[in-house]
C-alpha cells in the first residue's frame, strides 16, 4: 500500500521540468516535495493527477495511476489541493464541500445519502457548521483553508495532494491546517503528499522529504538526512543556521547575510548525495 | 447538537412557485389584452372547454375565439418558447464559461443568424430566413468551435476570443451583403429587432429542438456546478470538462438558433433573466438553470404585451422592449458587481 513513481519525466512546451523522479511514499506516510521555485514540485503533483503528460511508472496501491479509464477512478484515489484554488465567491460553504463528492457520483446523477453524510462529517471534522450557508467570499483567509480541506477531505481518496497549503496563512492558521492535516494522516491512514517551501514547517510535519533541484531528486529520505546546511547552501543558495533536538530538525532559519552566527550551528548528520 | 446543513438542495419552493405564478400572470394577460379584450374568466372557461371529456359555457363569440385560439395563444406560447430558451441558454452560457457577462450569442450565433437571414431575404426567399437563420448561427458556433480548440488547451478563453473573431467578420459580410441589396435594408432591419408573429407553425417550427436543448442543458446542471472551481480543478474532481462542455454548448446553441429562427434577435433576455434568477434563489445551477425557464417565458410573454400594448395600435419591436427595459437592469447590475 503505497505510492510509488518511477522515472517520472514532464516536458512542457520543449522545456524538461522533471527528469527521471523517482520515489516512494508508504501508506500513512506524509512526504514533503521541497525545492528552489522552478525545480518542479507543482508539475509532480499535476503529473500525479493527470494534469500534464508524462513518461514513467506511476502508481498507486498497485493501481497503474497511466491505465485508469477515466478521471473519476483517479478522483476516487486521489484528492489534490492546488496551491490558488478558485473559489466561487458565491459558492455557500455546504455547495463547495459537497463537490469533493463529485467522483462519487455517476455522469449524470445526483448525490445519494452517503454522499451527503460524507460531506457532512468533513464538515463537522474541520469546524465549519456554523458557516455551512456563507458564501465562500466572505470567509476569512483561514476558514477558506478550512473549506477546502474540508472538500477534500470529503471526497474520502486515500492519497491528499497539497500544493503550498499555508503560503497565504499567518502563523497560528499555518500551525492549525497542518496540524489538522497530520491529525487527518494518523486518524484515516491518509498517505499525503505536499509541496512546501518553508523549511521549517516541512521538518516538523514530513517524515520523510524530497528535494527537488531543477527537476531532478538531489536528496530524499527523513528530515534530518536531507535537510544539512551545506545542502541549503548549495541548492537554494541561501544561509542557514538548522535548530536541532534530540536527533530532529526543528527549525531552519535563514541567517542575516555578512552576519556571523550566534549559535553554534550543529553539526549536520549524514547527507544521502543524489 | 446535530445541524443539518443545507445541502444538495435543488429549486427551493418559494421561487418556483412564484415562478409558476409569474409566467401564469404574463400568460393570462398576454391571452386577455389587446385591441380586442378577451374576459378573463371566459377565456379561461373556454380553456378549460377544450380539454377532452370535458364540457364548460363560454359566451365567446366566434370571433373571440378565432381572436384567442389563431391569434393571442400562439403567440403568448411563442414568446414563451423563446424566452424560456434564450434564458436557459444563456445561463448555460454563463456557467459553461465562468463569465456572468456572457450571453447566448456570444459564440457568433447573432452574426450567423443574421447573416443567414439577410442572404435569405437578398435572394428574395423570406420563406428560407428560419433556416438560412438556424444554419447561419450554428454554422458559426461550429467554427468559433474549430478554431477556438486549436488555439490551444486554455479552452475558455480562446473560445471566446474565436467567438468575438468569428462574429466581427460575419457581420462585416452581412453588412456587405445588405449594402449590395439596400432593398432588404428595412425587412432585415426588423428581423433583428425580433418579432413573435408566426402562430402555431412556428411554435411547432421550434418545440423539437429547444425542447432537446433544454434537456441536455437541465441534465448538465450539477456538473456546471462543478465547473465553477475551474477546468483544472473540476477535471481532478473526474469531470470530463471538454465533453461536458461541447455538449451544453452544442445544446444551448441548438436552442439559441432555433429561438433566433423564428423570433429574429431579442437581446437582454439571456443576461437579465438567469441573473434576476441568481438573485432571487442564489447562484447554483441547480436552481438557476429551471427557473430561467419559467421566468424567462414570463418575461418574454410581458415584453410581448408591452410590445403589442404600449403604442397600440402600433407595435414596438420586441427587442426594442427587452432592450429598453433590459440595459438599465444590467448597468446596476454591474454596479452592484463593481
Amino acid at each position: 500500500m503505497s505510492l510509488r513513481v518511477e522515472g517520472l519525466t514532464v516536458s512542457l512546451d520543449g522545456h524538461l521540468i522533471l527528469n527521471a523522479v523517482s520515489l516512494n511514499v508508504d501508506s500513512g506516510h506524509w512526504l514533503g516535495l521541497i525545492g528552489p521555485n522552478g525545480s518542479g514540485k507543482s508539475t509532480l503533483l499535476r503529473a500525479l493527477i493527470g494534469q500534464v503528460p508524462v513518461e514513467g511508472s506511476l502508481r498507486f496501491n498497485e493501481v497503474d495511476l497511466g491505465a485508469l479509464a477515466n478521471s473519476r477512478e483517479r478522483a476516487r484515489l486521489i484528492a489534490s489541493v492546488p496551491q490558488r484554488p478558485l473559489l466561487p465567491a458565491t459558492m455557500t460553504v455546504a455547495d463547495y464541500v459537497l463537490l469533493g463528492r463529485t467522483p462519487h457520483i455517476p455522469y449524470l446523477g445526483k448525490e445519494s445519502a452517503a454522499d451527503l453524510a460524507a460531506a457532512r462529517e468533513a464538515m463537522t471534522v474541520l469546524d465549519l457548521n456554523e458557516h455551512l450557508a456563507r458564501p465562500l467570499a466572505t470567509l476569512s483567509g483561514g476558514e477558506q483553508q478550512r473549506a477546502i480541506l474540508a472538500r477534500a477531505i470529503s471526497q474520502q481518496a486515500p492519497l491528499l495532494l497539497l500544493d503550498e497549503p499555508t503560503t497565504a496563512l499567518d502563523i497560528g492558521h499555518q500551525q492549525s491546517v497542518l496540524g489538522l492535516v497530520d491529525v487527518l494522516r494518523r486518524e484515516r491512514g491518509l498517505t499525503v503528499v505536499s509541496a512546501i517551501h518553508d523549511l521549517t514547517l516541512a521538518a516538523q510535519y514530513c517524515d520523510r522529504l524530497v528535494l527537488l533541484d531543477r527537476g531532478k531528486v538531489a536528496a530524499s529520505g527523513k528530515p534530518t538526512e536531507v535537510l544539512s546546511v551545506e545542502m541549503i547552501a548549495r541548492i537554494f543558495g541561501a544561509e542557514v543556521r538548522l535548530i536541532s533536538e534530540n536527533g530532529s530538525v526543528w527549525g531552519v532559519v535563514p541567517q542575516r547575510l555578512g552576519m556571523s552566527p550566534e549559535i553554534e550551528t550543529p553539526t549536520p548528520p549524514n547527507v544521502s548525495a543524489p | 447538537m446535530i445541524v443539518s446543513p443545507p445541502l444538495a438542495r435543488g429549486v427551493r419552493p418559494a421561487p418556483l412557485a412564484l415562478g409558476f405564478v409569474a409566467l401564469a400572470l404574463a400568460g393570462l394577460a398576454g391571452i386577455a389584452l389587446g385591441p380586442a379584450r378577451l374576459p378573463v374568466g371566459e377565456v379561461l372557461t373556454a380553456l378549460v372547454d377544450r380539454f377532452p371529456a370535458v364540457t364548460a359555457d363560454h359566451s365567446l363569440t366566434s370571433r373571440q375565439l378565432d381572436i384567442l385560439w389563431q391569434l393571442r395563444l400562439p403567440r403568448v406560447a411563442l414568446g414563451a418558447c423563446v424566452g424560456a430558451t434564450l434564458s436557459v441558454c444563456g445561463a448555460a452560457y454563463q456557467g459553461v464559461f465562468r463569465n456572468p457577462l456572457v450571453d447566448p450569442y456570444l459564440l457568433g450565433v447573432a452574426a450567423g443568424a443574421g447573416l443567414g437571414a439577410t442572404l435569405a431575404f437578398a435572394a428574395g426567399g423570406a420563406a428560407l430566413v428560419p433556416l438560412a437563420a438556424f444554419v447561419g448561427a450554428s454554422g458559426a458556433v461550429v467554427l468559433t468551435y474549430a478554431i477556438g480548440n486549436r488555439l490551444g488547451d486554455r479552452a475558455n478563453t480562446s473560445l471566446i476570443l474565436a467567438g468575438v473573431a468569428v462574429a466581427s467578420f460575419l457581420t462585416a459580410a452581412q453588412t456587405f451583403v445588405q449594402q449590395r441589396s439596400s432593398d432588404d435594408l428595412r425587412v432585415v432591419y426588423s428581423w433583428i429587432l425580433g418579432r413573435l408573429g408566426g402562430g402555431w407553425n412556428d411554435v411547432r417550427l421550434v418545440l423539437p429542438y429547444i425542447a432537446i436543448s433544454a434537456i441536455v442543458i437541465l441534465l448538465h446542471r450539477r456538473l456546471l456546478d462543478v465547473l465553477a472551481v475551474g477546468d483544472s480543478e473540476a477535471q481532478s474532481l473526474g469531470v470530463p470538462v471538454r465533453r461536458v462542455r461541447l455538449l451544453v454548448v452544442i445544446a444551448a446553441t441548438l436552442g439559441t438558433a432555433a429561438a433566433v429562427a423564428v423570433s429574429g434577435l431579442i437581446g437582454f433576455v439571456g443576461i437579465i433573466v438567469p441573473h434576476t434568477v441568481r438573485l432571487l434563489a442564489g447562484p447554483s445551477n441547480r436552481s438557476t438553470l429551471p427557473l430561467s425557464i419559467l421566468f424567462g417565458a414570463a418575461f418574454m410573454v410581458a415584453a410581448d404585451l408591452a410590445a403589442r400594448t404600449l403604442l397600440a395600435p402600433a407595435e414596438l419591436p420586441i427587442g426594442v422592449v427587452t432592450a429598453f427595459f433590459g440595459a438599465p437592469f444590467f448597468l446596476s447590475l454591474l454596479r452592484r458587481k463593481g
